[in-house]
């Protein structure tokens, strides 16, 4: 069994590790779905009515309100992982996933808003 | 404490320096390692794409003249490379994502295989990048 011992400065990597697993299961399953519908868009084959009818949906909202999470969860991890790896100055690296949280989390607030006010 | 001719002593700190991991000058270059590189390029090149994504949801659910607007914007050279370059990177980070998934499950974990469906991934992003573009073109 892992021993709880702390590592460097993330302590643990279990957490990390495990919610970058789980949030690209979900990221497979609905990633692929965004990318058909706004292929379909360039294509001709979806116009803007029929693609407010399947994103203003209930389930459409709510699927699209889980990729984000989701998403976001899991570019804020691998972003982690990235700056651990190749930025060397532990300062800096507080700083830049700071700057990368805020971002994140405006992203975020964004694109939920833009998703619960469709039709309202 | 064991000094490694690699690996300095930092000055600040009384425990051993551990190597940096990523030591990309002195490794090899083998499918594995450019498979793993790969996904961190692709990553990042999907968290570009995040900024985009809500600009496109937000214009193509806007007016109708936005959305003809937007729709012009995507057939135009640029806006066709862009979707080139952010769909070969979700073909490459969900099939080698795929993999990454089946490597912590323990699957294929002799170092034969691991060269095998690294290259899997590699051609598989290749492929699906070449089907893109004529799809896009």
């Amino acid at each position: 069994m892992v021993k709880n011992v702390r590592y460097g400065t993330a302590h643990n990597g279990l957490n990390d590790w495990f919610f970058q697993r789980f949030s690209a299961v979900l990221i497979a399953l609905l990633m692929p779905v965004a990318f058909a519908l706004l292929f379909a868009v360039f294509d001709g084959s979806l116009n803007q009515m029929q693609l407010l009818n399947l994103l203003d949906s209930y389930p459409g909202r709510i699927l699209h309100a889980l990729f984000l999470f989701a998403l976001l969860t899991h570019a804020y991890l691998g972003i982690k992982v990235i700056v651990e790896d190749y930025v060397h100055i532990v300062a800096l690296r507080i700083v830049l996933m700071g700057v990368l949280l805020v971002i994140a989390v405006v992203l975020g607030l964004w694109w939920f808003s833009m998703i619960w006010a469709w039709g309202s | 404490m064991q000094a490694t001719p690699q690996v300095a002593q930092s000055a600040n700190h009384r425990s051993p320096v551990r190597p940096l991991s990523p030591r990309s000058s002195i490794y090899r270059w083998r499918a594995p390692m450019l498979a793993s590189f790969a996904h961190r390029i692709s990553g990042f090149v999907l968290l570009l794409f995040i900024p985009v994504y809500l600009y496109l949801l937000s214009a193509l659910t806007a007016s109708p003249e936005d959305f003809l607007r937007v729709l012009d914007g995507m057939h135009s050279t640029v806006g066709r490379f862009m979707l080139w370059l952010v769909g070969t990177a979700l073909i490459y980070h969900l099939v080698n994502g795929i993999r990454f998934l089946l490597l912590d499950a323990g699957f294929s974990e002799t170092r034969e295989k691991m060269r095998g469906n690294a290259r899997f991934s590699l051609v598989a992003g290749v492929i699906g990048a070449l089907f893109l573009a004529v799809y896009l073109w």
